[in-house]
């Protein structure tokens, strides 16, 4: 479900500038490649449960981060 | 002869050898690596990753799961306890695992750990539920107060990051292991060759943690199985009981009975 605002809004997505009509998370990830798999998704300081990516609506000026697993010692 | 089982915060391993995932020249080393440590525990990590390259922790992730390990995640690159904290809850949340290997840093030059900053993280994390493994300097009151604040587990560094100096205070890890004789303790960081694990696993050390040592070999792999001996061995021999030292020669030969009578000065 993909919920989509006729004016794209501006957000920061892992520290960069980006604009986007997907408000909808669960669409904007897909937009930008995450999809399925294992990634943890960060708004605003507050880790955004799996389980709710479908319902959170994006807003204007909303910092996103995006983590994959990388290898670490 | 395989040393005894141990228990981690409830997890039963046979393997003392902790292996990090870092620092490999391929992927496929990286994997032959870890089978051939014989580890049951890797460490993992987690990073923001640009939109396009979704895929590359997909990938890091399918390799790592195959391997059937426990996973450690940490907090690298953490130098407030703020930082650290909020690192370790993304990480439960991508790993799905309660376990955090807790880096707080203090010092860039020698990446050394903040023991005020890694103390108060413990103290948070351990309340938000997580089993908090600290990498930490060797002092023993900050271990102590670690301890005291609920780890069950301690990870106190041989010698810095990356090193390969091995143990530099061999005094303060053998204290730590006669004054903490309850903790489990895992010599982290600064392990270079397979002889100075011996030594750490020699003094009572429960387990090793490295990366750098493995990863950076000609032969990892070889390396890898190099380590898993002499860890083994070191264990083998701290369960044996190691011979106290002497100051003045003792023969091994009887002398009783010897056939031949002299005095010597």
């Amino acid at each position: 479900m993909q919920a989509e605002s006729i004016q794209p809004v501006s957000l920061i997505l892992n520290e960069l500038p980006i604009e986007t009509t997907n408000t909808n998370l669960q669409a904007f990830l897909a937009e930008h490649g995450w999809e399925q798999g294992r990634f943890v998704v960060v708004i605003n300081d507050n880790i955004i449960a799996k389980s709710a990516h479908s319902t959170f609506q994006l807003s204007a000026g909303d910092r996103i981060d995006v983590l994959s697993p990388i290898s670490g010692g | 002869m395989q040393a005894s089982d141990w228990t981690v915060y409830g997890q039963t391993l046979s393997s003392r050898l902790f292996i990090g995932t870092a620092l490999y020249p391929s992927p496929q080393v990286m994997c032959d690596a870890i089978k051939a440590s014989g580890a049951q525990v890797i460490t993992v990590s987690l990073r923001r990753q640009s939109a396009g390259q979704a895929n590359s922790g997909q990938q890091f992730w399918n390799m790592i799961e195959a391997l059937g390990c426990h996973l450690l995640p940490n907090t690298a690159g953490c130098y407030s306890a703020a930082e650290a904290i909020k690192t370790a809850h993304m990480a439960r949340e991508l790993f799905e695992t309660d376990w955090i290997k807790l880096e707080v840093l203090g010092d860039s030059f020698n990446l050394q750990p903040d023991p005020f900053a890694l103390l108060e993280a413990t103290k948070t994390l351990i309340a938000d539920g997580f089993k908090v493994f600290p990498y930490c300097t060797d002092d023993l009151v900050l271990c102590q107060k670690l301890a005291d604040a609920g780890c069950e587990v301690l990870m106190p560094w041989g010698a810095p990051i990356g090193t390969g100096q091995g143990l530099l205070n061999p005094y303060a890890l053998r204290i730590l292991r006669e004054r903490l004789p309850e903790i489990t303790l895992l010599v982290d960081a600064g392990i270079g060759k397979p002889s100075d694990a011996v030594q750490a696993m020699e003094l009572g050390y429960d387990g090793i943690l490295l990366n750098t040592a493995v990863a950076e070999a000609l032969e990892p792999a070889l390396m890898a199985e190099a380590f898993k001996q002499s860890i083994n061995a070191g264990r083998l021999a701290f369960e044996a009981g190691i011979m106290p030292k002497r100051d003045s020669a003792k023969p091994s030969t009887p002398t009783l009975d010897q056939p031949i009578w002299q005095q010597h000065g």
